[in-house]
């Protein structure tokens, strides 16, 4: 008895021991907040509850105040003829994993054939993804924030202890998706914003593009097709009420990693009966490389970076809005969540924005030989002539000031002035005169791209590599067959690690001569990465890039910056070249101004370049929509002194010829500013050539894309053109 | 031809995938829009076409559709689409709206025309019919607008068209003379021609085989070889066409698909059959590029008009649509590779209504619509009063179009022939200067020099009356002296150059030989040529100078001449030291350096000459350029003959010799910069990865 006695305390020591542990490992039971339910442990507040189920990792978000019911997977989605296995699989998942082997040979890992093991405490839920045939493991930590949750891959989770590399992570895939009987859509930043219908019919591809641009480390060789960069990194998702399910609208925005985010997304297709969106993260850079090209022998393989993504962790916050809300409501989010990183309002102006070659690099002639130098195409003389026709008020951007041209030259560490320009004296004179004007000026500086060496910043030591152990370059091309235009420069990214040091010189020399005002080009929106080790990847130079915007804000250094990715608009003062169109890939349905409305009231922006787009028309109905100010870009001199260089898309630049028009319709801007005030009140896109903008100050403009007049609200807007209506009367 | 467009749809998913990464640009379109300079290099401009919508199955609320092959418009603006898998017919609007489904029937029974490739609507008096080149079943289906089978031609009775060719229609047009158009696979003879009863009328418009070195020297080795092997060997057949219309004139708009002659890719037939074209207009892309071993160029598959003059051409390698006016000028583009849309995978048809562009692309099965913008519309009209002859309305929309995009030559060229049509002549030359046409600046230029000789007529006839007595007098006072048996070379340098070069058999020897200082003559000359080199590329009178003057290259220069020079000196000298002749290196110099003078001078002539004669008086050069090199040559042969002591035969050898020479040495230095580049690759190679390592 005795015996069995002793048996039976040491079954319950060991029992207790083991729940002690197992408590330590599963601490579902020992926290308040986080219950067990229905097999999923469950943490809540006091707007939504997430629950995560224990066996699959699979998650469901509900929003107490409405009952709405947010899926990770699919709630039909084994039913026939909902997809296919490898979207199931797929759709079943929490995470997709994109792996390379030791040979360079490319597979995806799904989460749902990973073990996993959930752990939380009464803030989050960590699910813990191993998968042993990889020997990769991960975790993926849920946490509430108000009406919304975190995904968040923290990146000292990750393990890779075998032969295969994580290449890039998508998270949650599915979550939310809609099935073929669900109506509305996806809002994806790509250039100004799109919105891809649900079941639109369009039977594309996934809709796949990198946040901030692509990351120019693959190196391609030929011309590309035109896209417009994604500047914010967000997706939105809104559902319209149908039979047995609510209206909702969720924004995704990534808390974390944005550098290294990609946007994904897409609608319904034969194949495949959902439309979803989802982020997924670069871990760590790579490019399908051919070696040995031109020989008998030619291998092809994915080769990867010897960096991995820097920072704490890859973080999406999934942010439910109000139901009943749209686009304008997930614009309002993300300025939200703009301020709360630091966005700080500006002054709202009605100013415009020149932007001007000053000088460019061209082969001249000495007795026959050839030679490069600078050639002078705008003085400080026509800018002020000009800008005092505009009446003053203008944003000036002026490139090409230095002894290198617009184009290429050295890494710019110092401030200079061209002294066929004049130099610095005559610069600040300029400056001077266009404060009286008030006007100001930004004069361009280039810390990432240059084709010249100089003392520390060489072509040939310094420059990024591509995967394949290649200078990092940007192209010029032919237009006819795609190939490189050798006889433009061969621009080389600056090693990233010297990003800092050209910034913080460049810095100390704008204040060194008193500027106060700069006009960094790529820093603003391209953050790339370079094949190199610490501090190299892409995460890390968008950091850099901060960094020295930064810098420059504090030295009271006034910015302007070029279409502006998100990360840059803390420190931009001026937002210019915003894009009015997005890429227009086959699955978009509409375009529409995300991004201004994200910044309207915020910050001051302007369009891309008026007279140098290809529907000026369009554009200027585009400008009013959008409540930007104009660009227009101009030269002193005629096209043929640009012809033959890298300026040679100054094809309609001429000031002469342009000058007449601009003054024209910088005026009718300005009386249609002055009878708005600019700051919209709310977007409606009544269809696709029909957009009606509502301002603070109550009036609104009716837009008309389509070349027939159309008759809406009882106003008649003629084909292609607006109408004002303030205080219910409609003006021309 | 399939197996062609199928390798070249092959390139086109190539850079479908090479083109489908994106990159930022300033075009807010997926392609940008380019203009050819005059010196085909490719210049970007504004895009005139932007893509409205494209349709698909879905879109057009289709449950099934089958491989589109073509479409075409009828007058009333109906969008007839061909599937031939399904053998349908899908009727769309303007705005791609689908209308109604037509499929054939007859005597009841339905017609199949599985893989049929070819649609045209053709308007009758009030009649609508439809014509589908039903390629599969060799026949031409003509249906009404019922889809009720009114007629169907098949094989045409004629000897014209082998026995052993299958008659495979894939394309048809109707003129309004009813004479029905074909082309047919396989069948090289051009444009089958039938009458509105299926009777043979003949063929137009024959292609002809491209005469290339290889086709030339296939052709010769063919000639060598014997029946059995010859008919082992490859065929070189006449370029079938691709496309097929005819626009508002009743001209034949024919495309094929041909890549390197570009100035038969397109052409505009008349009822004779002959291209109407201005020579040497050239179409589709001017610079080309390689994929592994194909050359990727223009391959034009369809071709519309747009009406007024002006028509578009759908390239399939690039996704392309060109867009000309009927003088040839390229006037805009659009479209290209990708999945954006705009652009294609592989797109086969084009048609147009009222200035909007449709293209089919067939890897998709999707139908793009393009509308022309602002910019496009403002270029289009341009043109099109250009051709109308409404000549001030078209210099002030080319004017507007100049404000947009300052490097359209085109633009100028228009411009100033409408300035000339209005008589002003020396502001055509102006705008013809800018837009490169020498041919135009010749014609104004000829006008204006009239103009000036008339109004300064008094003037110019008293100067040349002073002229003639001047030189009536000098040659008639002037003393000449007897040549005898006795005669001795006068004393002096210069006298003696000028002598040897005009008697070079009697005075040449003096001046080599006997004159002290003559082989300065030579490092003199050298400098000369180089000079007259420089000077002629620059100076050169605008009509006759094709050189881009700011892309001078003086290195170049400096070794097509005196390099020249000294290679030729160099190698006559190796070989009369190896022939062991008597030459000397200085002699050699000097002679050669008299026998290039006449040409130096001659040259430098010219080129104060072309700044006054017209493209037409350019012969005036030549003759003058002959004769100066004929006796360059003369004076050449004379005094190596004479210095080496070598009969005429041996002059020949020898100078053959000496070119033979030239080649080997430029052949040895090529071999040695080749080694040196490679040794510099492989040393910067080893440098990289030493600081790839370091880094």
């Amino acid at each position: 008895m005795n015996k069995f006695k002793n048996i039976k305390l040491l079954v319950s020591a060991f029992m207790m021991l083991s729940l002690l542990v197992t408590g330590c490992i599963f601490p579902v039971s020992a926290v308040e907040s986080a219950d067990l339910v229905d097999g999923a442990v469950v943490i809540s507040n006091d707007k939504i509850s997430l629950a995560v189920d224990e066996s699959k990792g699979g998650i469901t978000l509900t929003e107490l105040s409405t009952g709405n019911k947010f899926y990770s997977t699919p709630l039909e989605l084994n039913e026939e003829g909902k997809t296919d296995a490898l979207s199931r699989s797929r759709a079943s998942s929490q995470l997709l994993i994109d792996v390379v082997d030791d040979k360079g040979a490319a597979s995806t890992l799904t989460s749902n054939v990973a073990n996993i093991r959930l752990s939380s405490n009464n803030k989050s839920i960590t699910v813990k993804y191993s998968f042993p045939a990889e020997e990769i493991d991960l975790s993926l930590v849920y946490t509430l924030e108000g009406n919304s949750f975190v995904a968040t891959i923290p990146l000292d989770s990750i393990k890779e202890n075998g032969i295969f590399s994580i290449v890039k992570i998508s998270i949650l895939p599915y979550f939310n998706a809609a099935d073929r009987e669900e109506k509305g859509y996806i809002l994806v930043p790509d250039g100004s914003g799109a919105l891809i219908n649900f079941n639109n019919g369009k039977g594309t591809t996934l809709y796949t593009q990198k946040v901030y641009g692509t990351d120019p480390i693959t190196n391609r060789k030929t011309m590309t097709v035109n896209t417009q960069s994604v500047l914010l990194p967000i997706i939105g998702i809104h559902k319209e009420a149908t039979e047995g399910v609510n209206s909702s609208n969720i924004l995704l925005y990534v808390e974390d990693g944005a550098a290294a985010a990609m946007i994904n997304a897409t609608s319904a297709t034969a194949a495949n009966a959902y439309n979803y969106g989802y982020m997924s993260f670069v871990y760590r850079s790579s490019a399908f490389i051919t070696m040995l090209e031109n020989t008998q022998f030619p291998v092809s393989a994915t080769m990867l970076a010897n960096n991995t993504a820097a920072g704490e962790s890859f973080s999406v916050s999934y942010n439910i809005l109000a139901s009943n809300g749209d686009y304008n409501d997930m614009a309002a989010k993300t300025r939200e969540k703009l301020v709360a990183d630091g966005l700080k309002a500006d002054k709202i102006s009605d100013k415009v924005y020149i932007e001007t070659f000053m000088s460019v690099k061209k082969t001249k002639h000495f007795l026959g030989i050839p030679y490069k130098a600078n050639e002078n195409l705008t003085t400080f003389d026509e800018c002020i002539d000009f800008v005092s026709k505009l009446n003053g008020n203008a944003v000036m951007i002026l490139n090409g000031l230095d002894n290198d041209g617009a184009v290429g030259g050295v890494i710019d560490t110092k401030f200079a002035v061209n002294s066929k320009l004049g130099g610095i004296k005559d610069y600040k004179a300029f400056v001077k005169a266009a404060k009286e004007l008030n006007s100001e000026v930004f004069p361009v500086c280039e810390f990432v791209l240059f084709d010249k060496s100089k003392w520390g910043y060489t072509t040939y030591w310094h420059n990024a590599r591509s995967v394949d152990v290649k200078p990092v370059n940007k192209l010029y091309y032919l237009y006819g067959n795609y190939e490189e235009n050798k006889d433009y420069p061969k621009l080389r990214y600056l090693i990233p690690t010297k990003l800092l040091k050209a910034g913080n010189s460049y810095i100390k020399s704008l204040n060194k001569n008193g500027i106060t005002a700069a006009a960094p080009l790529t820093i603003g929106n391209s953050p790339y990465s370079s094949r190199d080790g610490k501090g190299c990847d892409i995460v890390s130079v968008a950091n850099n890039y901060t960094e020295i915007l930064g810098n420059m804000k504090k030295q009271g250094i006034s910015i302007a910056l070029q279409s502006p990715a998100a990360y840059a608009l803390n420190f931009t003062d001026y937002a210019y070249g915003m894009p009015l169109r997005s890429s227009n890939f086959t699955c978009f349905d509409l375009d529409i101004p995300f991004v201004q409305l994200v910044l309207n009231g915020l910050k001051n922006y302007s369009t891309v370049s008026i007279n140098l787009t290809n529907n000026i028309p369009e554009m200027k109905l585009l400008m009013l929509e959008s409540a930007s100010a104009p660009t227009y870009t101009v030269i002193g001199k005629e096209y043929k002194d640009v012809k033959d260089t890298p300026l040679d898309i100054l094809y309609g630049a001429d000031l002469s010829a342009l000058e007449e028009n601009i003054l024209k319709e910088v005026n009718a801007y300005r009386d249609f500013y002055a009878k708005t005030e600019g700051k919209i009140a709310k977007h409606t896109t009544v269809s696709k050539d029909l957009r009606i903008v509502e301002f603070e100050n109550g009036s609104k403009i009716i837009i008309n894309y389509d070349d027939n007049a159309v008759e809406y609200d009882g106003i008649t807007i003629d084909a292609v053109s607006y109408k004002l209506v303030e205080g219910g009367v409609s003006n021309e | 031809m399939k197996k062609k467009i199928l390798s070249i749809a092959a390139i086109a998913l190539a850079l479908t995938v090479l083109l489908i990464t994106p990159a930022a640009a300033l075009s807010d379109t997926p392609y940008q829009g380019y203009i050819y300079d005059s010196y085909d290099k490719s210049n970007p401009a504004p895009v005139g076409y932007e893509p409205e919508k494209v349709v698909n199955q879905n879109v057009l609320g289709l449950s099934s559709i089958g491989r589109l092959y073509d479409m075409d418009f009828d007058k009333e603006g109906n969008l007839y689409v061909l599937d031939s898998d399904n053998s349908s017919i899908y009727i769309l609007d303007v705005n791609l709206q689908l209308k109604s489904t037509l499929t054939l029937n007859k005597d009841g029974e339905p017609v199949n025309f599985s893989k049929a490739q070819g649609i045209y609507i053709h308007k009758t008096g009030d009649e609508k019919l439809i014509y589908i080149a039903d390629t599969e079943q060799g026949r031409i289906l003509v249906s009404d607008k019922d889809g009720n089978v009114v007629n169907v031609f098949t094989r045409p009775e004629t000897s014209l068209i082998p026995e052993s060719t299958e008659f495979r229609p894939t394309k048809v047009v109707v003129s309004d003379e009813e004479t029905v158009y074909i082309l047919c696979q396989h069948v090289y003879s051009g444009v089958l021609m039938l009458n509105q009863y299926g009777e043979f009328l003949g063929f137009c418009g024959s292609n002809k085989i491209e005469m290339t070195a290889t086709v030339l020297f296939n052709y010769m080795w063919k000639k060598l070889l014997s029946e059995d092997l010859k008919t082992s060997q490859s065929r070189y057949v006449p370029v079938e066409y691709s496309g097929l219309d005819i626009d508002e004139e009743g001209y034949l708009l024919a495309c094929s698909v041909s890549g390197t002659d570009k100035t038969e890719s397109i052409r505009r037939l008349n009822a004779k059959g002959n291209n109407i074209f201005p020579l040497e207009t050239v179409f589709g892309d001017l610079e080309t590029s390689e994929i592994g071993e194909n050359v990727v160029s223009t391959t034009f598959t369809d071709v519309t008009s747009i009406g007024e003059g002006v028509f578009a051409a759908l390239d399939l390698a690039l996704g392309r649509v060109f867009v000309y006016d009927t003088e040839g000028s390229f006037l805009l583009s659009f479209g290209t590779l990708g999945n954006q849309v705009g652009t294609f995978k592989t797109p086969v048809a084009i048609a147009s209504y009222s200035d909007y562009v449709y293209v089919l692309d067939q890897a998709t099965n999707t139908i793009t619509m393009f509308t022309v913008n602002d910019y496009g519309k403002t270029v289009l009209d341009a043109s099109r009063s250009y051709l109308k002859g409404l000549y001030n309305e078209s210099i002030d929309l080319w004017e507007s179009v100049l404000v947009q995009n300052g490097a359209f030559e085109t633009a100028y060229v228009s411009i100033g022939r409408s300035l000339i049509n209005l008589e002003d002549y020396k502001g055509a030359m102006k705008y013809f200067k800018l837009g490169q046409s020498r041919v135009d600046y010749s014609r104004a230029f000829q006008e204006y020099r009239t103009r000036l000789i008339s109004e300064w007529f008094d003037v110019i006839f008293i100067v040349i009356i002073v002229i003639a007595v001047g030189l009536f007098i000098f040659f008639k006072f002037r003393k000449k002296k007897k040549i005898g048996y006795d005669y001795e070379v006068p004393d002096g340098y210069f006298r003696r150059l000028m002598l040897s070069l005009a008697h070079p058999v009697r005075d040449m020897m003096a001046f080599v030989n006997n004159t002290k200082g003559s082989f300065w003559i030579a490092p003199f000359v050298a400098a000369l040529w180089f000079f007259e080199k420089v000077f002629t590329y620059q100076m050169r009178g605008f009509i006759f100078n094709v050189n881009d003057p700011a892309k001078m290259d003086i290195r170049l220069l400096f070794i097509g001449s005196v390099g020249l020079f000294v290679l030729f000196i160099l190698s006559n000298w190796l070989i009369c030291t190896m022939f062991s002749l008597s030459g000397k290196l200085s002699q050699i110099a000097t002679v050669t350096s008299l026998a290039i003078l006449p040409y130096i001078v001659s040259s430098i002539l010219n080129t104060i000459l072309s700044n006054f004669l017209t493209d037409e008086e350019g012969m005036f050069m030549t003759i003058i350029t002959v004769l100066a090199i004929a006796w360059g040559v003369m004076i050449l042969f004379i005094g190596l003959s004479k210095i080496h002591e070598a009969n005429i035969v041996l002059t020949l050898v020898l100078v053959l010799a000496t070119l033979l020479g030239i080649f080997v040495i430029v052949f040895l230095v090529l071999v040695f910069f080749s080694l040196w580049q490679q040794f510099i690759d492989f040393c910067t190679a080893v440098i990289r990865e030493i600081i790839g390592i370091l880094r």
